[in-house]
């Protein structure tokens, strides 16, 4: 098979939003690649915040990746990332006395996260099975995974099946601020109610690609993922209140289709990427992501860049989300019982922002350098989300986040 | 609720048709010299690995919605 066929089955098969999905056709190459990211969120608003500390979250993220052929039907790749995270975030929103929306901040905190994946891939001339495993260590949360997928390629390598599956398992140990177990319930009810909670999670994923021209390539994919277990946030609670405010059902079933396409544009020397997930849950959340980049190549015909490979490539990108609430999303009404919830309390609840109904709105830029074996880029994003986004005109939101976020990373083949 | 599951159910169809309707399109066949295009960096999936994993990771972190693939994420997701 010719390299430029494998890097073609590389490029076809893989579904968005997987990382090492397939691949098809032993990589010839190794790579390795380290990537940083500055990532802060703007401040909580002065006139509806209460609590702690403004100042919502700053994230350092660190990640790398080694890739190598192992003989010539294998190979296997690790990647993994360390983050450091400072900052509050809103605990719970609510209605106070004059019928104003608030956010209620927790106060700033330090904290680390690390995960770890390592997976291995094995290749016939049209098809490929991989496995992969790993987890992720919080202070007071972790989680382990695995899954295996495939890919088979059908109609003279011109469409290409895929599918795979994976499950994880959480386990939860929220940080305590009193060592007697009548304060705790008190001081902190949901932490209280989530120690030593877990959950599980099952996803099986399958996808088909098609060539349809030299140019074009498509694809659409469908998912189930079902969670069971400790589905709540253990950090939105109210000191002095008899429950955790924020109490979810045990189990969630969603549902997606994406569907995608690529486009080279030969007189422009670049290429359009539009990728589009429809998403349906049993929380009656139903949400839709659509993502247009322009890849723009540009190769200086100097002798000096073409005698090292330099050339660039600018990547212009727009990404537009939008969703439904949650059948249990509410604001509490602080201005007709303080607390709000009581243990006579049944029902399911959620002043969570990201339950609410409303859209955001993202804005791209990327750089990318080539020379040689190397490739630098350089990357930022401006986020925002907001009800008015998601055609909610009838409800604030002021616990909804806004982030910037600066990214440099370096990869090299070898 | 139930009006939500019909939604799902009518999309779990739609899905099956596209499946179905992709499955059996026919292309004009492209020969491996001709795919030097397709071969592209800028006409993969997921040109840049690390910044896949961290936008999965983000999204995941501050929307309801997650996946489209595997697990998207991993970690609480509280904040």
């Amino acid at each position: 098979m010719s390299d430029a066929v494998k890097q073609l089955a590389r490029s076809a098969l893989a579904i968005p939003g997987l990382v090492s999905m397939a691949q098809a056709a032993a990589p010839a190459n190794s790579e390795a690649g380290y990537q940083y990211t500055y990532y802060t969120e703007d401040d909580s608003p002065d006139s509806r915040s209460d609590g702690g500390a403004q100042e919502r979250y700053t994230i350092q993220v660190h990640q790398f990746y080694l890739m190598m052929p192992y003989g010539s039907n294998m190979s296997w790749d690790v990647e993994g990332s360390f983050e450091t995270l400072s900052g509050a975030s809103p605990v719970y929103t609510y209605k106070n006395d004059e019928d104003v929306t608030r956010v209620y901040m927790a106060g700033a905190s330090i904290e680390r996260r690390y995960d770890l994946y390592g997976s291995g891939r094995y290749y016939w001339s049209q098809a490929e099975v991989g496995a992969v495993a790993g987890f992720s260590v919080e202070n007071d949360y972790t989680s382990l995974s695995s899954g295996i997928d495939g890919s088979l390629q059908i109609n003279d390598q011109m469409t290409t099946l895929s599918g795979g599956a994976t499950v994880s398992y959480d386990t939860i140990d929220p940080t305590q601020d009193y060592s007697d177990p009548a304060e705790q319930q008190a001081n902190t009810p949901g932490r209280f109610a989530a120690k030593d909670q877990n959950k599980w999670q099952f996803s099986v994923f399958e996808g088909v690609s098609q060539i349809i021209d030299m140019n074009t390539v498509v694809q659409v994919g469908t998912s189930v993922t079902h969670l069971s277990g400790y589905l709540s946030d253990p950090y939105r609670e109210k000191k002095g209140a008899e429950v955790p405010y924020d109490i979810r059902p045990d189990s969630r079933t969603m549902f997606t289709l994406t569907a995608g396409g690529r486009r080279y544009f030969a007189g422009l020397d670049g290429a359009l990427h539009l990728d589009f997930r429809f998403l349906a849950d049993s929380w009656d959340i139903i949400s839709t992501t659509t993502d247009l980049s322009w890849y723009q190549n540009y190769a200086p015909g100097w002798d000096w860049f073409v005698s090292n490979e330099v050339d660039f490539q600018l990547v212009p990108s727009i990404r537009y989300y939008q969703q439904t609430e949650a059948y249990f999303y509410e604001i509490p009404d602080h201005g007709e019982a303080d607390p709000f919830y009581t243990a006579d309390t049944t029902s399911y609840y959620s002043s969570d922002p990201r339950l609410s109904t409303y859209g955001s709105l993202s804005l791209g830029l990327a750089l990318k350098t080539d020379f040689r074996d190397f490739s630098w880029t350089v990357a930022g994003e401006r986020y925002a989300a907001n009800p008015s986004y998601g055609f909610n005109t009838d409800e604030e939101t002021p616990g909804l986040p806004a982030f910037w976020r600066v990214t440099s990373g370096l990869e090299f083949r070898f | 609720m139930k009006i939500k599951q019909d939604a799902v159910l009518k999309t779990g169809w739609l899905v099956v048709a596209c499946l179905f309707i992709l499955g059996g399109c026919t292309t004009t066949a492209v020969q491996p010299w001709e795919r030097g295009v397709l071969a592209k960096e800028e006409m993969s999936w997921s040109p840049n690995r690390l910044e896949t994993t961290l936008n999965g990771h983000i999204y995941f972190s501050k929307e309801a919605s997650s996946g489209g693939g595997a697990a998207a994420g991993g970690g609480c997701g509280c904040n």
